[in-house]
C-alpha cells in the first residue's frame, strides 16, 4: 500500500478528470484525507490568513519513502489503486492520485516525510509545478505538507477567492466534517497560532458532536443506530429549533466519506418532515455504511455526489430510520431560543436505537450479504413493519406524563395562540398546528386499526375537474376510500364526493379535491401506502381550525384534551412547532429576577 | 342635533344595532353608529355591509334635529355605564358630541355630523333601504323565530364552492313558507303558513348573521307580527321598531326535496327527553370529533351505546314504539342532539330505510331533520 506507482493508462481514463483544487478548503480536505489514508492518529492543521497565505497539515501517519517523494507530486500517482477493478471497491478517501500533484501545480508546496524505517526525513519542494531535488532533513515520523501562496501565479484563480474569514470558515468546515467521521483520530485546527478546534483521538462521536455543534445542542441530540445486513447507519439529530434553512449543519457520510447529494438531502427532509419545519434542514450527523461496490462515489471531481445501485432501498431505509428514531425523541416541548438555556441543560439524551430487520446483523456482518439489485426493494417491502413510519412504537413511548388537562384558565390570543399555565411554567400553543397534529394522529390510528369512520354525504359534493384529472383521481379511488373519502365520476368532467372522514368536520370539498389531485399528480408512481400517507398530511391540515378562527371555551378545552393524548404533539404535520414552553426560570430571567 | 332620551331605551336600542357595527372596519365610518334625531324620534343605524340594523325610539324630546355618526363601540359602552334616568345628547362645534347623564358626562369625537358639514348624509354613510309599505310576507313572529332556530343550526360552518349552504334557504310559495338548513351531512326543513303574502314566489338564501340578529332580539319586541321584505339582493325584516337587513347569498342551494326520504320501511317513535338523555350519556365517551353512537333498535327498545378505545364504553336503553325487526345504525351524536334540542313536541319519529341510507327524523309538525348515518371504511 505504501510504495507509489504510476497508474496504468486504462485506470487514468476511467477516472473522471476534474479540477480538485478550488480554494484553500479543498487543499485542506485533500491533505487531511491523505493523512487519514496514511493511518494518522493525530492531524494538525495550521492556517495563516484563512489559508490564503499558508496552510500546513501535519500527521503521524506512515510517511512516504524518500525515493517515492518525486512520484507523490506527479499526476495520477497513488498508493491506493492498482488496477481497474479496484475502482469498484474504493475504501480509502483518496484514490485518483491527483491531489498532491494538483496542489503542487498551483502553489509553493513543501513536502516533508519520514517513514518508520527511514533514519531521517526527506523533503521535496515544488514551486507551481517546478519540482526540485529531494533533500535530507531532520524530522519525526509522518508527513508535513506546507502549502504557500495558493494561486499566486494564477491571478485568474486568485481573484475568485473570498476574504480570509470566509476561506477560514470553509477550511474549518472541512476539518469538522472529517473529525466527525474519524473516531480514533485527533484533530487540531490553528489559525494565526490560535487553537480554533480540537478533538482528542479518544473522544467518541458524542463528544465530537459537542465540539462541532456546541455541547448544549449535542446533549439534546437524539441517537439513532440501525444495523442491517445490507445497510447500517448511525445518526445524531438535533432538536427542531436547531434546524436551519440551509443544509449547513447536515453532515452525511457514506462509508466514512462526507457527501453532499441532492437526493440524499431530500431523503433527510422526508425523514424529519414531521419534526422540522418544512423548508428547513435539521442539525444532523448521519453516517451510512454499505458494501463499497454498491455505491459509486466516482461521479464528481470532489467526490461529493454518490450513486447507489439500490437507491430506493437506501433512501427508504434512511427515511424510516430517521422517523423511527425521532418518534422516540425526548423533546417534549419546544424551547424558546434565547430563553431556553435553563431547560436545555436539563435535557437528556435518549437512545433511539432499534433493530432494522428481524434478522439483525452485527457490524461485522454488514458487508456479508449484499442484496441483488432487483431484490433490494422486495426485501424492504417484506420486512414485517415496513408499511408505516413505525406506528407500533409510537403508542407505547416513554413520554413524560403530560399534566392533567382541563385545569386553569386558557387565554386565546388573536384567536390563534392559546396560553395557559402548566407545571413549572407556561405554555403557548398554536391552535391550528395542534389541531392539525390531532387530526393526523387520530386519522392514523383509525387507519392502523383498519377502521376509518366515514361520514357519507347527504348531498354529494360536486367538483368540476378536467377529463384527465378525473381519470387520474378515479385511478386512485381505492386508496382514497381507505382514508374515508369516497369519490366517483359524475358526468365526464365532474367528480362527486360521496363520503368524507367523519372527524374532519371542517373539510371543504373543493379544497379536498384539489389536494387529492395534487397528490395524484405529484405521486404518479407512488405506492398506495405512500400516497395514503401524503393524503393524510393534507387532510389533517385542511380539516384543522385556522389561525384566527374563534373557538369557544369548550372547543379549546376539547382540543387540548385531544392533544394531551397524542403520542407526538411537538410539531404539526409540516414540522412547525405546536407548543412553546416557557419555564419559570425563563420568565424570571426575562424579568431580571435572577 | 340635540335630544334627550330615556337611558334604558337608548341602551337597549344600541345593543340591537351593535351586531351590525363592523369590528374591523375597512372604512372607518362602518365602525360607527348613525344617530338621527327628528320629529320626536331617534333612529339608530349601523351596518357592516353584510347586515344592517335600524332601530327607532319614539317619544324622544328632540330640541334640535340633526344627525351624527358616533364611534359605535364607545357609544354602546358609555351609555351602558352612565348612571341616570335620561341622557342628553348635543352636538358641539369642532366635531364633538356631548353626552350628559346626571352627574356623568362624556364627550365623543364625531366621525361625521350635520354640524359644519355641507355634504349629504347619503354620500357619507352607506345607504340602507327604506322599507316599502307592502311587505312580501307577514308571519306570526313566534312561528317565524321558531322556524329560524329549527334550521339555522344545521347550516354549514365552512364555505362551499358550489352551494350557498352556510345560509338558510327561504322559500315562499303562495302562503307556504319553507326554511331549509344543511351542511351536506344533515338537513333540517320546516314549513309553515304565512299570515299574509304579496303572492310573489320567492327563493333566496339568507345570511346566517341576520337570522342570528333577529333570533336574539326579535323576542323582545312587543309585537305579534313580523314582516319580511325582499329587496334588491337584500332581505329585510321588520319586528316592531327593529329593522334588520341582510345580504342575500349568491349561489345555488341544493335540491333539498331529493334528499328527504319519501318512503319509510322502519318507523320508530321515541320520547324526546329520554332519547336526549341516552345520547348524552353515550356521547360522554366520544367527545372528540370522531363521535359515533350506535342505535340498536329492537321491537320495543332502543339501545344507545358508544365506545372509545382509550376511555371505555357506555350504553343506555329506552322504550320505543316500533314493533319491527331489529335494525342498527351509527350516527354522530352531536348531530342527533342538535336536532333534538330544537324539536317541538314530546315525541320524535325516526323513519329509516336501512342503516346506510339517510335517516329521517320528524321533530314536529312539518319539521323534518335528515341525518346521514356513519359508515366504516374499508
Amino acid at each position: 500500500m505504501n510504495s507509489i506507482q504510476l497508474l496504468p493508462p486504462k485506470v487514468v481514463d476511467q477516472i473522471a478528470a476534474g479540477e480538485v483544487v478550488e480554494r484553500p478548503a479543498s487543499v485542506i480536505k485533500e491533505l487531511v484525507e491523505n493523512a487519514l489514508d496514511a493511518g494518522a492518529k493525530n492531524i494538525e492543521v495550521r492556517l495563516q490568513e484563512g489559508g490564503l497565505r499558508s496552510m500546513e497539515v501535519r500527521d503521524d501517519g506512515c510517511g512516504i519513502a524518500a525515493e517515492d517523494l518525486p512520484l507523490a507530486v506527479t499526476s495520477h500517482a497513488t498508493s491506493k489503486l492498482r488496477k481497474p477493478e479496484d475502482l469498484d471497491a474504493i475504501a480509502t478517501m483518496g484514490f485518483r492520485g491527483e491531489a498532491l500533484a494538483s496542489v503542487a501545480s498551483v502553489s509553493r508546496l513543501l513536502l516533508t516525510s519520514k517513514t518508520a524505517e527511514a533514519s531521517h526525513a526527506s523533503q521535496i519542494r515544488v514551486d507551481f509545478g517546478r519540482g526540485q531535488e529531494v533533500r535530507e532533513v531532520a524530522g519525526v515520523q509522518g508527513t508535513r505538507v506546507l502549502v504557500e501562496d495558493l494561486f499566486a501565479e494564477l491571478p485568474g484563480r486568485r481573484k475568485f477567492l473570498k476574504k480570509a474569514a470566509t476561506e477560514l470558515s470553509h477550511c474549518r468546515a472541512w476539518v469538522e466534517r472529517l473529525a466527525l467521521s474519524h473516531q480514533g483520530v485527533g484533530f487540531r485546527l490553528f489559525h494565526q497560532q490560535r487553537l480554533l478546534f480540537e478533538v482528542q483521538a479518544d473522544e467518541d462521536l458524542d463528544r465530537r458532536c459537542g465540539a462541532v455543534f456546541g455541547s448544549g445542542l449535542a446533549e439534546r441530540m437524539v441517537k439513532i443506530e440501525e444495523r442491517g445486513t445490507y445497510l447500517s447507519l448511525e445518526a445524531r439529530v438535533g432538536p427542531p429549533e436547531s434546524a436551519r434553512r440551509d443544509a449547513g449543519r447536515v453532515h452525511l457520510y457514506l462509508n466514512g466519506r462526507w457527501v453532499r447529494d441532492a437526493r440524499l438531502l431530500r431523503a433527510v427532509r422526508e425523514g424529519v418532515r414531521e419534526f422540522v419545519e418544512s423548508g428547513h434542514y435539521p442539525t444532523l450527523y448521519l453516517a451510512m455504511a454499505l458494501p463499497p461496490e454498491r455505491a459509486d462515489v466516482n461521479v464528481h471531481p470532489q467526490k461529493l455526489e454518490v450513486r447507489f445501485r439500490d437507491s430506493n432501498l437506501v433512501f427508504a431505509s434512511l427515511v424510516k430510520a430517521l422517523r423511527r428514531g425521532l418518534a422516540q425523541a425526548p423533546w417534549a416541548t419546544r424551547q424558546v431560543g434565547e430563553l431556553g438555556s435553563e431547560a436545555e441543560a436539563g435535557g437528556r439524551m435518549r437512545s433511539g436505537s432499534s433493530s432494522f430487520s428481524s434478522s439483525m446483523g452485527t457490524a461485522s456482518q454488514v458487508w456479508e450479504r449484499p442484496l441483488a439489485d432487483s431484490s433490494g426493494q422486495a426485501a424492504m417491502e417484506s420486512q414485517p413493519d415496513s408499511a408505516g413510519p413505525a406506528e407500533e412504537d409510537r403508542t407505547s413511548l416513554p413520554f413524560p406524563p403530560r399534566e392533567q388537562e382541563g385545569l386553569g384558565p386558557i387565554l386565546s390570543v388573536a384567536n390563534t395562540f392559546l396560553v395557559r399555565e402548566v407545571p413549572g411554567g407556561m405554555e403557548i400553543l398554536d391552535q391550528h398546528a395542534l389541531h392539525e397534529r390531532v387530526n393526523l394522529e387520530e386519522l392514523r390510528r383509525e387507519i392502523r386499526q383498519g377502521q376509518v369512520i366515514s361520514q357519507p354525504l347527504l348531498i354529494p359534493a360536486l367538483v368540476d375537474v378536467g377529463r384527465q384529472e378525473l381519470a387520474l383521481l378515479l385511478e386512485r379511488s381505492e386508496t382514497f376510500r381507505r382514508l374515508g373519502v369516497e369519490i366517483e365520476a359524475f358526468g365526464e368532467t365532474t367528480l362527486a364526493i360521496r363520503a368524507v372522514p367523519a372527524r374532519l368536520e371542517r373539510l371543504q370539498a373543493d379544497k379536498l379535491v384539489m389536494d387529492l389531485l395534487d397528490l395524484a399528480r405529484e405521486h404518479r408512481q407512488a405506492s398506495p401506502e405512500n400516497l395514503q400517507e401524503e393524503a393524510l398530511y393534507r387532510m389533517a391540515c385542511r380539516g384543522a381550525v385556522m389561525a384566527g378562527d374563534r373557538l369557544d371555551e369548550a372547543a379549546l378545552r376539547g382540543l387540548l384534551q385531544r392533544g394531551a393524548k397524542l403520542p407526538q404533539d411537538r410539531t404539526c404535520a409540516h414540522g412547525r412547532p405546536v407548543r412553546v414552553f416557557l419555564s419559570l426560570a425563563d420568565l424570571e430571567k426575562a424579568f431580571h429576577r435572577r | 342635533m340635540h335630544f334627550c332620551v330615556d337611558r334604558i331605551a337608548f341602551r337597549d336600542a344600541l345593543q340591537r344595532v351593535e351586531m351590525a357595527i363592523d369590528r374591523k372596519p375597512t372604512r372607518p365610518i362602518l365602525g360607527g353608529v348613525l344617530v338621527q334625531a327628528q320629529d320626536d324620534a331617534l333612529i339608530l343605524l349601523a351596518t357592516d355591509l353584510e347586515i344592517a340594523v335600524r332601530y327607532r325610539i319614539g317619544d324622544v324630546q328632540v330640541e334640535q334635529s340633526g344627525w351624527a355618526v358616533l364611534p359605535g363601540k364607545e357609544l354602546v359602552e358609555v351609555v351602558k355605564d352612565v348612571e341616570s334616568e335620561t341622557v342628553s345628547v348635543q352636538l358641539q362645534a369642532e366635531g364633538r358630541c356631548r353626552l350628559e347623564a346626571g352627574e356623568d358626562q362624556c364627550e365623543l369625537v364625531t366621525m361625521e355630523s350635520s354640524v359644519g358639514s355641507d355634504l349629504d348624509l347619503k354620500s357619507l354613510f352607506p345607504e340602507v333601504p327604506v322599507l316599502p309599505d307592502q311587505a312580501s310576507a307577514a308571519v306570526d313572529k313566534a312561528t317565524f323565530l321558531q322556524m329560524v332556530s329549527s334550521t339555522r343550526f344545521a347550516t354549514s360552518r365552512v364555505q362551499d364552492s358550489r352551494f350557498a349552504t352556510e345560509g338558510v334557504l327561504f322559500e315562499l310559495n303562495g302562503s307556504e313558507m319553507t326554511l331549509v338548513g344543511t351542511d351536506g351531512r344533515r338537513l333540517a326543513c320546516i314549513r309553515r303558513e304565512a299570515l299574509e303574502t304579496s303572492g310573489d314566489k320567492q327563493r333566496s338564501v339568507l345570511l346566517p348573521k341576520v337570522l342570528d340578529q333577529i333570533l336574539r332580539f326579535g323576542q323582545d319586541e312587543a309585537v305579534e307580527e313580523l314582516q319580511i321584505y325582499f329587496l334588491d339582493s337584500q332581505v329585510g325584516f321588520r319586528i316592531g321598531n327593529l329593522e334588520s337587513f341582510g345580504r342575500v347569498l349568491d349561489g345555488e342551494f341544493p335540491n333539498y326535496d331529493n334528499v328527504i326520504p319519501k318512503s319509510t320501511k322502519h318507523l320508530i317513535r321515541a320520547h324526546r327527553e329520554g332519547l336526549t338523555k341516552k345520547l348524552r350519556l353515550a356521547s360522554h365517551l366520544t367527545q372528540d370529533a370522531s363521535s359515533v353512537v350506535r342505535l340498536q333498535i329492537s321491537e320495543d327498545s332502543m339501545e344507545v351505546s358508544a365506545e372509545h378505545e382509550g376511555r371505555g364504553r357506555a350504553s343506555g336503553s329506552l322504550e320505543v314504539d316500533y314493533g319491527g325487526n331489529g335494525i342498527t345504525a351509527q350516527f354522530n351524536p352531536n348531530y342527533l342532539l342538535d336536532g333534538l334540542k330544537v324539536a317541538h313536541g314530546e315525541q320524535v319519529e325516526l323513519h329509516m330505510e336501512e342503516a346506510s341510507r339517510p335517516a329521517k327524523f320528524v321533530l314536529g309538525e312539518d319539521f323534518t331533520y335528515v341525518v346521514m348515518p356513519l359508515t366504516h371504511f374499508p
